[in-house]
Order: structure tokens, then sequence, then C-alpha cells
């Protein structure tokens, strides 16, 4: 009896010990400092301790950069900053036509907004703000760990025949528990690919061949590539929250994604016509969450997730004839031509828009009145 | 008021500010001697200064005093085909500019697949091949689809970001917009699909793309197009003729395919092995509108049995690849969809 308590009581010891040890996890294991030559930054996210995941597909590699930033503003104050395309191009010495802005992270400590731009030449530049003035983080000497976005085996095989790799440009990129998972489209094939890869990274990578299936009210499947996405968590089990390039918006469980396998995704909505979704993140206003998207020729569109965890009755399955505009219902909020979405904190998200009068504007929205 | 003062002030006292550009335009030198006392170098990227409640900051960059000249080296190199103010403070000293580019040959649009003139009305992609490294992200004001009137037809394309380069920068994909060609989804049901049967209709990439040096394209680009009814059948690699060349020559084998198929994937999805199961070496040539494939090998042809590995993710013109098609109807056609990542074909070489 008393070895039985004993052994129990170890057995405790050594599921906090392992707690301990995942809480404590080193993240920033096999980082150095360097110049890890990033070559272009398609897609940005924030991960743990601040560090900073970097989509580059003109070298095929992501990377984790480490930032230092302290938190250091008062929760309440937002941001409102006109002409940012102009000021950041006069920064550069150069003018806003020739540059291009291409992915905006908010740092979770600091609320530092991190904006990534292309020069004309698409070399890539980051600048970080607080909301008023622009400051340059240097990418030339920092602390780092990269991963390649490797191909199957397969097809690794075939470049000693002297062929190009097989290229993906990144569209979107996310931190998860304790994955980067980032998707990207083929600029040959009519297709995707999303991967999953354990940080801090290995050699090790998950990816499903996301060509996902897309039913058209139940009477044409056509597979379709992903433009953005969001991990969230819906009914108690992770799940993905995609968008296709022609804007429908699909679920599907992370736990069907398996390495190499074609993975069926559900369709929820369909969200208009001649449009590219561009940004897709979640937001909580107490204790409701939403889905905010934005999309290249539609209003920033409010959508309840509630009603995407309980809808039943996918549009995988035939429906009637002439079934018009279908699935979870959306709310256009006033705000067009938003181009980039982040949370910001409790209180805000951040986005940045190009207002009516051409200004590129970069501000922060009240989470109670969207 | 105080700015035109400055204005007025500088050009008479500072006509005569001495400077000049290092080396590789590296930095900008100014002489001390030519400056008031104190103040401070900035340089703005515009041919006048931005006035001070404009909001627009200098360049970025450090200052240093070198001997008798204050130097500013900016964080991002000078560009050519700029003019740059330099200012003291807030007082304007000159404008300067590093001259376009030593003689870059033009850029230019070398090819636009699909090569045929006629394409199936579900066509999916276009590649625009470039000279050079063009300027990325701005293809949608240069890529245009005209009407048999030459009117422009909105929609066409799926503006997509980040657009679709190769590692070199040279060449482009251009999706039709999937939404329009897939049949039944809410914006074919309302705009069609781009091209319709019977219809022709103007590839135009126009003129004045730049490269990534500031180069731009001089001439527009047209492509004439007839619409022919679409193409909703998978291709069909049983039915590809295979040609073998003879024994000892480098000759190259052919295979018709029977149809025009996607023109980077065809010099990417086959793999042909020898009977030892080792790959062979050689270049792919594309041929006859992309309807020909054929493959000079590095070294003579064995008497054997060769494979040909096909990947399944070869497309023909509409996107329809070997495991299914671009839409299939699910009304007609239920069940589930090939998985295949290749197939493979034989063909012997023998006297």
């Amino acid at each position: 009896m008393k070895k039985t308590i004993l052994l129990l009581l170890v057995l405790t010891i050594a599921q906090i010990g392992l707690l301990l040890a995942d809480s404590d996890k080193n993240w920033t294991q096999g980082f150095v400092t360097s110049n890890p030559e990033i070559q272009s930054v398609n897609a940005m996210a924030f991960g743990p301790e601040g560090i900073l995941f970097l989509g580059d597909s003109k070298s095929a590699s992501i990377f984790a950069v480490t930032t230092d930033d302290q938190a250091s503003r008062s929760a309440a104050e937002g941001i409102d900053l006109n002409q940012i395309d102009k000021t950041i191009a006069a920064l550069l010495g150069t003018t806003a036509d020739k540059i291009s802005i291409q992915d905006m992270a908010v740092h979770p400590a600091s609320q530092a907004v991190y904006i990534a731009v292309h020069t004309e030449d698409g070399k890539p530049i980051l600048f970080k703000t607080f909301g008023k003035t622009f400051e340059h983080v240097p990418l030339d000497k920092v602390n780092y760990s990269k991963t390649p976005l490797i191909n199957a085996v397969a097809e690794d095989a075939k470049d000693n025949r002297g062929r190009s790799m097989r290229q993906w440009a990144i569209s979107d990129l996310a931190f998860y528990g304790d994955k980067v998972m980032v998707s990207g489209l083929s600029n040959e094939e009519f297709g995707s690919t999303f991967r999953s890869i354990p940080f801090p990274f290995s050699d090790n990578q998950t990816y499903a061949s996301l060509e996902i299936y897309h039913a058209a009210h139940g009477k044409f499947e056509t597979h379709s590539p992903i433009k953005t996405f969001l991990p969230y968590e819906l009914n108690g089990a992770p799940h993905l929250i995609a968008s296709y390039t022609c804007t429908p918006l699909v679920v599907f469980p992370l736990s069907e994604m398996k390495q190499g396998q074609l993975t069926k995704g559900k369709t929820v909505a369909e969200l208009g016509s001649s449009n590219t979704p561009l940004d897709i993140i979640s937001f909580k206003k107490g204790d409701k969450s939403y889905l905010l998207m934005a999309n290249s020729n539609r209003a920033l569109m409010k959508i309840d997730t509630d009603q995407v965890a309980a809808y039943k009755d996918y549009l995988t399955t035939p429906v009637e004839e002439n079934f018009a505009t279908a699935g979870v219902p959306f709310v256009a909020t006033p705000y067009v031509n938003v181009q980039q979405l982040a949370d910001f904190n409790d209180q805000y998200i951040a986005i940045i828009q190009r207002k009516a009068n051409g200004d590129l504007a970069l501000m922060t929205l009240d989470k109670k009145r969207l | 008021m105080g700015m035109v003062a400055g204005f007025l002030f500088s050009s008479i006292l500072y006509a005569q500010t001495t400077y000049r550009l290092t080396e590789n335009n590296h930095a900008l030198r100014v002489e001390k001697s030519s400056l008031p006392s104190i103040g401070t170098l900035k340089i703005f990227a515009s041919d006048t200064l931005p006035s001070v409640s404009a909001g627009i900051p200098p360049m970025l960059g450090k200052t240093e005093e070198e001997g008798d000249s204050v130097e500013f080296i900016p964080t991002f190199p000078f560009r050519r085909g700029v003019t740059y103010s330099a200012a003291w403070g807030e007082m304007f000293l000159f404008r300067f500019q590093i001259p376009v580019a030593e003689k870059l040959p033009a850029p230019e649009l070398i090819a636009l697949y699909p090569s045929a003139h006629k394409v199936p009305a579900n066509l999916l992609k276009i590649y625009l091949h470039f000279s050079v490294p063009m300027r990325e992200g701005v293809a949608m004001n240069y890529v245009f689809l005209l009407d048999e009137k030459g009117d422009t037809l909105p929609g066409a394309f799926l503006d997509l970001q980040p657009e679709l380069w190769d590692f070199s920068g040279k060449r482009l994909t251009i999706w039709f917009d999937p939404g329009r060609i897939k049949r039944d989804l809410g914006p074919n049901q309302l705009l069609g699909a781009p091209l319709t049967r019977g219809g022709k209709y103007t590839l135009l990439v126009s003129q004045n793309w730049p490269d990534i040096h500031g180069n731009i394209v001089r001439q527009d680009f047209r492509k004439k197009i007839q619409v022919t009814a679409p193409d909703r059948k998978q291709p069909e690699v049983h039915s590809w003729e295979i040609l073998p060349p003879d024994p000892q020559t480098q000759e190259p084998l052919i295979i018709k395919l029977g149809e025009n198929m996607d023109h980077a994937l065809l010099s990417q999805c086959f793999t042909i092995f020898s009977g030892e199961k080792s790959p062979v070496s050689g270049k792919v040539i594309v041929e006859e509108n992309e309807s020909l494939w054929k493959f000079v090998p590095d070294l003579p042809w064995k008497r054997d049995r060769y494979e040909i590995q096909v990947e399944t993710r070869l497309e023909d013109l509409a996107g329809n690849n070997l495991n299914r098609p671009f839409d299939r109807d699910i009304r007609t056609h239920p069940g589930e969809w090939e998985d295949k990542t290749f197939f493979t074909l034989e063909f012997e070489i023998r006297d």
C-alpha cells in the first residue's frame, strides 16, 4: 500500500516535472547570431517570447528571429497614422509607388506594429512603429534559426537531374501551439501546400498537400489553393479556418491533416465574387469570438465563430437548385480596402487601410465598435 | 512662411555649397566650409523639401564628420532616377540625382504561354517570360484581357499577392479568376467565365512595366486568342504516342501528347529511367504549341527498356491534371478522385 502511494507520488511529481519542462520550453534552441540572408518577406507572425516568424518565398525558408521589445505602452493607446507608404518610402529614400507592403504583425508584449516592405528590386525591409515614427529593424545581424520548405523525398531526388526546385509562394503563416503553420501557392500547378512545422525547428515537417476539394453547391467539385488561414479551436478541437483564392470559407480539423495526403475542407460560406481574401484573424469581444476577413474587393467581413462551429449543413452536401449565397452569415463592416489585419490587444484591432483619398493608413479599431 | 524664407536665403547664400557623391554613390560628402556652423545634414527623397507639417521624414542614414566634410551615409542606397534634396537643418541646400543606370537593355517580354492561338474557354493560366527580373506586385497594372472591340474586360485575372514569380524573377504565372471558371460558384453564376466559347480576345501586356532597376518595357505585347469549347477532360496518358529514338544516338525521344499542355509543367513532370532504374539525364524541349514533348539525352540511348514516370500534377491548359479534371460534376461522376503520384509509361529502344 505504501509502495503504491509512493509510486503515485513519484508519478505525480514526474508529471509536474513534465508540465514545467513544457512551459519552460527553450524556444530559442539552435538559434545563432549572424546574417540570415533573408531574400523576401511574404508573411509574418509572432510566436512565443516575441519570436518573429518570417516566411521567405524567394529562399523557400521560414526564419524565426528574436526581438527584444519590452512592454512599453498603455493598452488603451490606439494608433492613427496616415500616409504610411509615403513615410516608409521617404525613410528608404524612394517614392511610395516603388515599395509594397507585404505583411503586418503586432508584437504581443510591446504592441509595436511590425511592417515588412519590399523595395522595387524586391529586397525585404522591416520596420516597426509604436504609433508615431517608424524604426528600421535591421535583418542583417540577428539571432535566428531557419527551416527550409522542404519537398517530398521523391521531388528532391529529381534535383540532381538539373531541374528547378518546386516553388511555393508563401501566402500565409501562423504560430499555433508549438508549430509554425504555413500555406504556399504553387506557381505552376493549380494547388497549394500546407505545412505544419514543429518549433524549435528540426528536420521534422508535416505537410498536407492541401489540394482541398471544394464542392460548389453539391454539384461540382474542384480543388482550391489556400490564400489565407487561421488555426482556431472549434467545438473543442483544433481546426483550420481557411479561405481559398476564390473566396469561400472552409474549415477542416487539423487532426485530419496527414503527411502528403489530400484533405477535404468543408465549405461553410461563399463570400462574394471577383474577390480575393487578403487576411483573416479572430478576436474576442466580451465572451464572444468573431472572425474578421479582409478582402481585395469587399468590405471587411465579421463572422460569428459560434455560427461557424454550429454550422452543420456544410455546403458539400447537395442542396436545391438556385441555392444562391450560402452558408454562415457575415456582416459587412463599413471598412473597405483593408489590406492587413492583426489583433492588437484586448481593446483594439490593427488594420492597414487604403482610404478614399488615396492615403494608406495604419490604425486601430476599437473592438467594441466592430 | 519660414520655409519660403529659408529657401530664398539658402539659394542666395548657399548656391555654392560644394558636394560630391563618393564612389558607387555610397555616401554624400558636403564641404564643411560651405555650410553654416550649426546644423544637421538631412536628405529627402523629393525635389523640394516637404513642409514640416507633412510629417515626411528624411532618409535613414548616419552623418559623420570626415576631415573637411560632413558625410551622409544612407542606410539604404541612393536610388537611380530619384531626385534628392539636401537640407541643413530646415534649410534647403541643393538637389542631386543619381543618373539612371549605365545603359542596361530595356526589359522585354520574350514569351507568353500558352503559345497556341486557340485556347479552351476554361483556360486557367498564362505564363509571362521576361528577359530580366521584373518589379513584383504590379502585374495587374500591365496585363489586360481585351474584347474584340479592344475594350478591357475587368476582373478576368486573379489579383493575387504575393504574385507567382519564379525564383529568377523573370517568369510570372497569372491565373484567370478561378472563381469565375469553376462551374456554379457564385462568381461563375454572376459573371460567367472570363472567356466565352467562340469569342476573340487579345491578351495585352502593356509597355512601361519596370524591371528591378526601374528600366521599363518599351513595347506593348499583344497576343490574339480565339476561344474554343471548354476542356473538361483529364489528359489521357495512355493515349499518348511515344516515338522511341534509335540506339547509340542522341536523337530526341518524342511524345505526342494529343493536346496542348501547361508549358511549365511539361519541363518538370517527366523522369526517364533506364532498365537499371537509374534516371536518364538530358534536356526537355517543348514544341508545337506545347503538344509535343521531346527529350534529348546527355549520353546516347542504349538498347534497353526504359520507363517514363509522369507526375500526376501535370496539367493541360484548363487545369485538368492526370488525377482529376479541374472541376467534376459529382452528380454524374460521384466517388473519390484518384490519388496517384505518377503514371508509368514504357518504351523500348532496339535496332
